[in-house]
């Protein structure tokens, strides 16, 4: 099942500290007055992390302590860098809303500034802030050479609290499972809120008239529901408006154009002796498992044995592959262990493609 | 164009067919009967479904529609309009006042939101959350194109779950009939108007003691619990067990305060059997507890004592041939093989309490039952007339359920999946959703009409 949770545990486990990073050499101090303002991105699908982790071999990781709502960074770097940073609570704990993630920019002397309160897990206080870098290359010529935290003003503080409790509720492939609740300035919103109701219950029952206390104490518990529900119910419309919309563009959330990719299996096999459908992917095997759904009875695997048998292959997250168009119009796929010669049969919005394999013979043999 | 058509006449079938049986059952108007069709309908099903595959017969459009088809008409043999419903609403006109208005406001807003989303999720996009593609959704397509229930041991075809009871696939596999291939809207629609026509009955039922504007207050406050409005996109059994037993409930609040008419406690019982046939958990959240109740009832009150044997015979005939045929089939009564392994485990405390009080699934639900219940034994302590005493089993079934899911995820393995984040949330669902509507029976009108 893909759990973005674990996935970042993957890449934290996986941070190795190269020493050609020199970012332990970052002290805080005053860095550049000419900073470049980046406006990081909340993580909210395991895909990009995915995607972050297969594109990326080269990885490290720092921690940076300070108190602040931009995080001001002067380095150097021949390559672009992900990051993905995360503020941390009672030692290295880390919620997995907190996220954030953005790339610094290639550049031979750079002065970047990151607003750090696009994330639920800031607050005003002092804190520390995982870093993850991740470069396309093992061995990238990055030093980060000063750092600082810009203090936040009351002003900051207040948007960014206005900022958290509009960041919607996470919506996975496993959201029936469990809901991970609102978060603003690194507190979660359900025990403040719901404490604070009884208070204002108990309130209304202390200082009601006699007859009208437990209609009002009644009235105060029944109201403070519905406000939390109307808030969630903001994130129900949302998420009813971009699903829709992603989907009549051809793409539904992590599900990604697999229900097209499926249309087209089941058009190509209709009739089909036996139909194989190889899967040849990176990451989780939740598409695959969608897939297998909506175009059963038609076989889907992305078991290697499979292969040879395979009449479609479906490439879908995968990053090394290839499809070349070779001499006397004969095209060869190479993915996974599938090489076979094939026919491109379409191409979806999510990047991910669908070939009918010809031949059992693999093309070079 | 036919695939709808095919849908609208199985679900016209299906409809007809539970709305005479409830006619029959409760004897009551049509809004109700209605309401309470589909999921009569499913549980007639589910028993067709069953005496099919006990006997190896094909699930076919004959053998599925046909008993469908017979059993309404028979119901409709003899059917009379009744001179007026046995129960009318007992609830005075009153005047709102502001504060009455902005609740009915939040509440019909709330409502309409979660139409919207369920709708959009399970009418207009596919299937798209994993266990509903690799668990119950997907059994039930294995076992359309099987034209048998699916009791596959290994993943081999995408999915292994032989123990789990099957209304919720024997409902999709025969909103399925008729099409020519596996319909995935169809399969969720359906699901989709079992729930509307579950949490309505609900609503109705309750405003027949209570009034509208409890029952509408009480139904908003329910469906919008955010991982249950979650799961009224479909695709999990969770929401239909949820489901059964407040239907289950709901029958039997009418019952406690109308001793005359055993009827309630049959239909409370003919729920209580079909929570059973949805999820394993029916048995512990529903059956049991239930039987508990009316023994209990049976013994403190003797001029019932009739019909509560009659309906805990019913509950248990009804529950019983699920279980005879999964440990005659060698399958577990549970969902999972290790589930009777007892043993404490301290590392899910925590968990089990920041999962109520401090993540998002239940919003500050969990804040305000227990303040609930307090005010509803504090006025019951001081025998204040707003408290309805007849309800409080409501409280105990409820609880007992709140108890049992604390049991299931802290004294056996279990316990993993509170640590993960994973079904403990969706079975809080059940206590959470059982707690609200008992406190809601619990509190009685007063002169206004409002409590």
């Amino acid at each position: 099942m893909p759990n973005r949770g674990k996935l970042l545990n993957q890449m934290h486990r996986r941070i190795i500290l190269s020493t050609v990073l020199l970012l332990a050499l970052a002290l805080p101090r005053a860095v550049s007055a000419q900073a470049t303002e980046i406006q990081p991105q909340r993580v909210d699908s395991s895909q990009t992390v995915e995607d972050a982790l297969q594109k990326n071999p080269g990885h490290a990781s720092t921690v940076l302590e300070g108190k602040g709502s931009s995080l001001l960074l002067d380095y150097v770097s021949n390559e672009p860098i992900t990051v993905f940073l995360v503020p941390l609570f009672d030692g290295n704990n880390y919620s997995i809303t907190d996220f954030l993630s953005f790339t610094l920019p290639e550049t031979d002397n750079g002065s970047v500034s990151v607003d750090l309160t696009a994330s639920p897990g800031w607050s005003q206080g002092n804190r520390r802030y995982l870093l993850n870098l991740l470069s396309a290359s093992e061995e990238p010529g990055l030093a980060i050479s000063k750092y600082e935290f810009l203090p936040a003003s009351a002003g900051q503080t207040l948007g960014a609290m206005v900022h958290h409790f509009f960041i919607p509720e996470l919506y996975t492939p496993s959201s029936f499972h469990a809901l991970r609740g609102y978060r603003v300035l690194g507190n979660s919103l359900t025990p403040i809120y719901g404490l604070a109701l009884l208070a204002a219950a108990v309130l209304a029952f202390i200082f009601l008239s006699k007859e009208r206390r437990i209609q009002g104490t009644i009235f105060v518990l029944i109201a403070g529901i519905f406000i939390y529900n109307l808030r969630f119910g903001i994130d129900l419309l949302r998420f009813s408006a971009e699903h829709l919309n992603e989907y009549n563009h051809g793409t539904y959330d992590e599900a990604g154009s697999v229900y097209r990719l499926a249309a087209k299996v089941i058009a190509t096999e209709n009739g089909e002796i036996n139909p194989l459908v190889y899967v040849c992917r990176n990451g989780t095997n939740f598409k695959e498992k969608l897939l297998r759904y909506l175009t059963y009875p038609v076989r889907v695997s992305s078991d290697d044995a499979d292969a040879s048998g395979a009449t479609l292959v479906a490439v879908m997250n995968k990053y090394k592959w290839s499809f070349d168009t070779g001499k006397n119009g004969i095209n060869e796929l190479a993915c996974g262990a599938v090489n076979r010669k094939a026919q491109k049969l379409d191409s979806f919005p999510d990047g991910s493609s669908l070939f009918k394999v010809s031949s059992l013979a693999p093309v070079n043999d | 164009m036919t695939e709808f058509f095919a849908f609208l006449s199985v679900l016209a079938l299906l409809i007809t067919e539970g709305s005479l049986l409830s006619r029959r059952l409760l004897k009551t108007g049509w809004p109700l009967n209605i309401a309470l069709a589909l999921p009569l309908a499913a549980f007639l099903n589910v028993i067709i479904t069953f005496i099919w595959t006990v006997f190896g017969i094909p699930l076919t459009p004959l053998s599925l529609l046909g008993p469908h088809l017979i059993f309404t008409f028979l119901l409709t043999a003899g059917i009379r309009i009744p001179p007026k419903p046995e129960m009318n609403n007992p609830v005075p006109k009153n005047s709102l006042n502001p504060f009455h208005k902005i609740l009915i406001s939040v509440s019909v807003l709330t409502l309409s939101i979660v139409a919207v989303f369920s709708f959009v999720h399970a009418v207009m996009l596919p299937t798209f959350q994993y266990d509903s593609a690799t668990n119950w959704t997907m059994r039930s397509q294995i076992s359309f194109v099987d034209q048998h229930i699916a009791f596959d041991p290994t993943e081999n075809r995408g999915m292994a779950k032989p123990q789990y009871p099957f209304l919720f696939h024997a409902l999709q596999i025969t909103a399925n009939q008729g099409q020519t291939r596996w319909n995935d809207t169809a399969a969720n629609l359906i699901l989709l108007l079992l729930s509307l026509g579950s949490f309505a009955a609900v609503g109705l039922i309750f405003s027949r003691l209570r009034g509208w504007f409890m029952a509408l207050i009480i139904i908003a406050l329910t469906v919008g619990i955010p991982l249950l409005s979650l799961h009224l996109a479909q695709g999990y059994a969770d929401i239909n067990l949820t489901q059964f037993l407040l239907l289950s409930l709901a029958c039997l609040a009418v019952w406690l305060e109308s001793e005359a008419s055993g009827r309630w406690l049959l239909m409370s019982a003919v729920f209580a059997a079909s929570a059973v046939w949805t999820k394993s958990e029916g048995i512990i959240f529903g059956l049991l507890p239930w039987l508990l109740i009316v023994a209990f009832l049976y013994k403190k009150r003797t001029a019932v004592r009739r019909e509560a044997l009659v309906a805990a015979a019913s509950a248990i005939a009804l529950s019983l041939p699920w279980q005879l045929f999964a440990w005659i089939k060698g399958l577990s009564l549970t969902p999972h093989s290790s589930d009777m392994m007892i043993g404490f485990h301290p590392e899910g405390v925590g968990e089990a309490f920041l999962g109520l009080y401090s993540r998002g699934s239940f919003g500050i639900i969990w804040y305000v039952i227990p303040v609930f219940i307090g005010l509803i034994l504090l006025l019951r302590f001081k025998k204040d007339s707003r408290i309805e005493s007849r309800q409080l089993p409501l409280l105990v079934w409820s609880g007992i359920i709140f108890l049992s899911v604390l049991f299931i995820y802290l004294w056996t393995p279990n316990v993993r999946f509170l640590l993960n984040a994973e079904s403990y949330y969706r079975q809080m669902m059940v206590p959470a959703a059982m707690l609200m509507l008992s406190s809601g029976f619990c509190f009685r009108q007063d002169k206004a009409g409002v409590s």
